[in-house]
């Protein structure tokens, strides 16, 4: 075994799931410096960002963060499961009663109730160079400011 | 012998291991859906073991890989999507590969799995599961499907990536044979130069990376699923399939059932006359043919129904259909605070309970699997169908009708609606009561797609329940049955005595109720007589309900001997004659309408199964939640049964 090897403690794996949690703030806030409510509804509140839970049927998005309001294990579990900001996410359809609802991630079909899909928050429009647009020039406004 | 040692070591019941020393131990890791089972089955075949970890109720699965030159221990961990844990089951895996948990063994090396249709997920868990330090092999699995799904995967490139051996195995390949050389040597298996990062964004860049370099490809959508998905969840056809499967199911259960169970009934019959005829001391006789066959077999009876049963579910299971299933149930379920996997194992407790409880493993959350199993009993098991036919026999007219509808069926069906609407009240108000200590887990469920179902994984998963049930249910039925016959012919009536009374010694019937009247189980029927009069039960029907302890449908037998029915297997017209003396001195029907109706809606919500309370302990560690399970159903079958007692005696 090499030496190098780091051991995964359990304060890593909370450090790297606080890692994930904070890509919420990657979400970054809107012109006036808000961040998300507190509450864990499914109203959008980054100007140009929608909660997965409105996609429609058939429509995709690419993940740019999660909500400061989902809880951590929560976002760090969709993480694992193939929520990870940068990939584009399908909905693939709905249950007979409108919830919950299938969502198509890096090759994994994976059924999510709207509670938890709308903590995760995408950039409508599946162009993943206009998502990359997107966040560099909100890095630029983020750092002019 | 050695190998015996690995597989039998300790293997009934809760235990932390027992096997073999010397063998080296590997741990095979994986998320749920990669084919770990199917990879745990092939290479372990009959040899295995399974068990509970200590402390907690996540089941254990090891087994011995015979490999070139020895032999290994193999153990299948939880199927588990992070080294993060969100649950019991995958606190085990993260604590097993953890190096600082001296509790449990740590192993020689680990293989990880990694679905090829989903590679890059699979490479999230590789990159944690490197971070241990352990030697780690990869499997890679579904080659075949992500060809077929036009996607590709160069392996060795995938090997020279990632640093550690890579194997692609599937049926009937070359993979397996290097699998096996590889696995006797943990400590050759080549260890990257640097772990994979640790931090969320960085690793899966990595694991993009590592992806791209081994030429990877993502499969199209499986057009297949897509096309059979489009009908089996479209709103309205997926509904009515879902309807259909479930009729299906409860059909396969009863009607297939029924000869097979027949077939059971008879030969332990064929069993009980044998033993009569050759046991001469009448006593001896009455306890091997009364207590011990008759109390297997009426567990063994159940076996054909929980193997069709497993059957089933295990198929669906297979297929892919399950999930779907509860998907669509999901909606429902999660009003009274469950979620749609809780609906398996309340459908499986048609049947039995106890598959029920045992299959409440798949629900993640440790707080609905007890809600889950708090509730399953409440589902109409089929030990109550006999107690039903005789009660309803009794109460309704057989050839009464309310429209189209025979009224016995009505009856019957609104019985079985009872349990199950009970059910879904009581898991609400476990919900409230419950609900604030612990933040709820969130709800997430893989859709796999639809494969072709292993026999060999069905036949496994089949077998282990049925023999899981029987070693269960057999040893806790046995006894309460033996313990049952002591009470019922407790204490031995000699001859000088029962002539002094007044009984004809040469008629049998005369001294098998004399016996009855005079045994320790009337006493204890009498004893009760203040806690049932509401409900209109005297002594006699207290001992048959004190009977169903042992199996709810023994109290129809038990009725029958004390009834002294010239059939015992159709007591009815025996039943119908007895009559009781009120304490003001007028006589009625023992089995009026009111206290029939309390009879019945007491066994729809009495927890009578001394086996499934064994199980839900077994399940839940501890007594804390049977005695909570059998406190509050026979205060619920006590109160619902005086309702009924009172309200029918308003009716009629």
């Amino acid at each position: 075994m090499s030496a190098a090897v780091r051991r995964l403690t359990s304060r890593d794996m909370r450090r790297a799931t606080g890692r994930v949690v904070s890509l919420a703030a990657r979400g970054g806030a809107d012109a006036n410096g808000d961040t998300r409510g507190h509450h864990l509804g499914c109203a959008p509140d980054h100007t140009g960002d929608v909660v997965l839970s409105e996609l429609e049927v058939g429509s995709s998005g690419v993940i740019v963060g999660f909500s400061s309001a989902l809880r951590p294990e929560v976002a760090r579990r969709l993480f694992d499961l193939g929520f990870v900001p940068g990939v584009e996410v399908t909905v693939v359809r709905r249950a007979p009663a409108q919830d919950p609802v299938v969502f198509r991630a890096d090759g994994v079909d994976v059924a999510l109730r709207c509670s938890e899909a709308c903590g995760v928050l995408v950039a409508a429009g599946h162009n993943p160079d206009e998502f990359v647009l997107r966040s560099r020039r909100r890095a630029l406004l983020a750092s002019a400011s | 012998m050695r190998r015996h040692a690995a597989s039998h070591g300790g293997c009934h019941g809760e235990d932390s291991g027992g096997v073999t020393v010397d063998a080296p131990r590997i741990a095979l890791v994986g998320s749920p859906n990669t084919g770990k089972t199917t990879l745990f089955n092939a290479l372990t075949g009959l040899h295995q073991k399974t068990g509970n970890y200590p402390g907690v109720t996540v089941s254990r699965a090891e087994g011995v890989v015979e490999t070139p030159r020895g032999r290994v221990v193999l153990e299948d961990l939880p199927g588990s999507y992070s080294l993060d844990p969100i649950s019991p089951d995958e606190k085990v895996v993260t604590d097993v590969l953890d190096p600082d948990n001296h509790e449990l063994p740590a192993p020689d090396g680990v293989l990880v799995m990694l679905d090829s249709t989903a590679l890059r997920r699979s490479l999230g868990l590789l990159s944690q599961v490197l971070q241990m330090g352990l030697p780690t092999t990869a499997v890679v699995s579904f080659t075949d499907e992500l060809a077929r799904r036009g996607g590709s995967c160069d392996v060795e490139a995938l090997q020279r990536a990632l640093g550690i051996p890579v194997v692609a195995v599937v049926s009937g390949g070359s993979g397996r044979t290097r699998l096996l050389e590889l696995l006797d040597e943990p400590s050759s298996w080549a260890t990257p130069p640097l772990p994979p990062p640790l931090e969320p964004e960085e690793s899966a860049a990595w694991a993009a990376s590592i992806a791209a370099a081994a030429g990877y490809r993502s499969p199209e959508t499986d057009a297949r699923t897509r096309a059979i998905d489009a009908v089996l969840l479209h709103p309205v056809w997926g509904t009515l399939t879902f309807a259909a499967v479930m009729f299906l199911f409860f059909q396969i259960i009863f009607t297939v059932a029924a000869p097979l169970q027949g077939w059971v009934e008879e030969a332990f019959a064929w069993l009980g006359a044998v033993a009569g005829e050759h046991i001469g001391n009448e006593w001896v006789r009455s306890f091997v043919a009364d207590a011990v066959i008759g109390g297997v077999g009426g567990v063994l009876v159940f076996v054909p129904q929980i193997a069709l049963l497993f059957v089933m579910v295990s198929f669906l299971e297979s297929v892919g259909y399950l999930s779907r299933a509860a998907f669509l149930m999901d909606r429902l379920m999660s009003r009274v605070g469950l979620e749609g996997r809780a609906f398996v194992a309340l459908l499986s407790s048609f049947a039995c309970a106890i598959p029920g409880i045992m299959a409440t493993r798949t629900l993640p959350s440790s707080r609905d699997r007890i809600a889950t199993m708090m509730v399953a009993p409440l589902m109409t098991c089929s030990a109550r169908l006999p107690v039903y036919v005789l009660l309803i026999g009794m109460l309704v007219p057989a050839g009464a009708s309310v429209g189209p509808f025979g009224l016995q069926g009505v009856a019957m069906f609104g019985l079985y609606l009872l349990g199950a609407v009970s059910a879904m009240a009581v898991a609400w108000v476990f919900q409230k009561v419950t609900g604030r200590d612990e933040p709820l887990l969130p709800f997430y469920m893989e859709i796999p797609p639809y494969r072709v179902p292993s026999l060999r994984n069905m036949a496994r998963a089949v077998w282990d329940a049925c023999a899981h049930f029987v070693r269960k249910a057999a040893t806790v039925i046995l006894a309460t049955a033996v313990i049952l016959w002591l009470l019922l012919n407790l204490p031995i009536q000699g001859a000088a005595q029962m002539e002094a009374a007044g009984v004809d010694t040469a008629d049998e019937a005369a001294v098998a109720v004399y016996t009855l009247d005079n045994s320790a189980a009337a006493s204890v029927g009498r004893a009760l007589e203040p806690v049932f009069e509401p409900l209109g039960f005297d002594w006699r029907i207290n001992v048959g309900v004190l009977s169903s302890l042992a199996a709810r449908e023994v109290f129809v037998a038990t009725m029958g001997q004390i009834a002294s029915a010239s059939d015992p297997e159709n007591p009815q017209a025996s039943l119908e004659q007895m009559t009781v003396t009120e304490p003001d001195g007028s006589v009625r029907p023992l089995f009026d309408a009111p206290t029939i109706a309390a009879l019945l809606v007491f066994f729809v919500y009495a927890m009578q199964c001394m086996a499934t309370l064994a199980v839900m302990r077994r399940e839940t560690g501890g007594w804390k939640w049977p005695v909570i399970a059998f406190v509050y159903m026979f205060a619920l079958a006590w109160t619902m049964g005086f309702l009924a007692h009172t309200v029918v005696g308003l009716l009629v």
